[in-house]
């Protein structure tokens, strides 16, 4: 009876040092993946912000052609 | 459900108004003043739908409306692209510029020309271009001093130079009826030597409301057709420049502020301030009106050329200005 209680004790323990170590890398992994993350949506961000000011640049160049093409 | 109903509505509407406006260019807006000599506010909001390959300056000629009124009345619109089903709002509604309604009235800030006929109670406005930074449209009284049809243009020196820098070659003379003729098929000429109210060829067409020309007033092609037809060689013609106006419909007080154009070039002037729509409410204060002064704020700070509502009675304003007040300070 007392070799089946030291066995479950040993079991149980092996069992939550393991799931213990598996949480910690989990941990870590999803950390990793986020920093990923954050850095590729900062690019696109960026990549974004980038587009924007060309977008109106463009526009504004347009609309000074248009305004001079008006002219007689 | 209802609001699906009342989307579907509005969608048919504008349907329809597109159906009737931007089908056919219109030949200005006329207005009956025959109500009250007191009412100077004339005209309504109107809407429509931005459809697939329209510009707002496509919706701006089908409307008459010239090209800086409609991209002030929708700032948050894309003026080569608006989204397909966006809506458009059409600033059709105006305050009647201050002074005599006679003949020809141009108010430079706006825009836009107001013709009185003599002994009708009606007026009819167009949508002008006016002298750029470098050429300004002069202010002051004069008249039409005679009509010409399909003008020749004679360049001036100045403007041949000008093009010359573009490394446009611009002959000394574009005949009468030419489609390029940047003068149209009709024009007014003024007492003020060199200037003329004239139309514009087709490539200039969709510059109509704007600071682009080299001082001469140039209306839509439909437009200049219909003002040439109305107007006789005499008619007075007063040229102001008015960017804060007040007027009143019934007893309700509205206030119209143009801001210029941003964004394109230098401002040709400042935007009006507090201060100066206050001088302009001030004989109404004085009458008794009372305004709600978080309308005029709003008034000032967009500065649409939208006439605005400012009177206290339909808004639950708590800052009022009253005839207790010094609308002056």
């Amino acid at each position: 009876m007392r070799s089946y209680s030291i066995l479950f004790s040993s079991l149980l323990l092996t069992a939550v040092l393991v799931s213990g170590c598996a949480t910690k890398s989990s941990v870590a992994k999803a950390k990793d993946e986020a920093r990923d993350a954050h850095r590729i949506a900062e690019q696109a961000l960026t990549t974004a912000q980038e587009a924007n000011n060309r977008s109106t640049r463009t526009e504004e160049m347009v609309n000074r052609s248009f305004r001079h093409s008006m002219r007689k | 459900m209802g609001l699906a109903r009342l989307r579907l509505g509005w969608r048919c509407f504008a349907l329809l108004a597109w159906v009737c406006g931007v089908a056919t260019p219109s030949q200005g807006e006329k207005f009956d003043l025959s109500s009250s000599r007191r009412d100077t506010v004339i005209g309504e909001l109107g809407y429509t739908m931005a459809w697939r390959g329209d510009s707002l300056l496509d919706i701006a000629r089908s409307f008459d409306i010239g090209h800086d009124q409609i991209i002030n009345a929708n700032p948050r619109l894309n003026r080569w692209l608006p989204k397909v089903g966006a809506e458009v709002v059409l600033p059709s509604m105006y305050v009647l510029p201050p002074g005599e309604r006679r003949g020809i009235v141009l108010n430079l800030a706006e825009l836009r020309l107001y013709y009185f006929p003599q002994g009708r109670k009606t007026v009819h406005t167009f949508p002008v271009s006016i002298g750029d930074y470098d050429w300004r449209t002069p202010k002051g009284t004069t008249k039409v001093i005679a009509k010409h049809v399909d003008p020749a243009w004679y360049p001036p020196k100045s403007i041949r130079e000008e093009h010359a820098e573009d490394g446009e070659d611009l002959p000394p003379m574009i005949p009468g009826g030419d489609p390029d003729n940047p003068l149209g098929r009709f024009a007014l000429r003024l007492g003020i030597p060199g200037y003329l109210i004239h139309g514009t060829d087709q490539r200039r067409s969709f510059g109509i409301g704007m600071r682009v020309s080299h001082g001469c007033i140039r209306l839509y092609p439909e437009d200049i057709e219909k003002l040439y037809t109305m107007v006789t060689i005499g008619t007075p013609v007063r040229i102001i420049d008015q960017p804060v106006k007040v007027g009143l419909r019934g007893d309700e007080l509205f206030v119209e502020v143009h801001h210029p154009l941003v964004n394109d070039e230098e401002p040709l002037f400042d935007p009006p301030t507090l201060e100066d729509v206050l001088r302009e409410l001030e004989p109404f204060v004085r009458e008794g009106h009372d305004v709600d002064l978080d309308r005029v704020e709003a008034a000032v700070r967009l500065g649409d050329g939208v006439p605005m509502s400012v009177s206290a009675s339909r808004f639950s304003g708590e800052r009022l200005l009253t005839a207790t007040c010094d609308a002056g300070r």
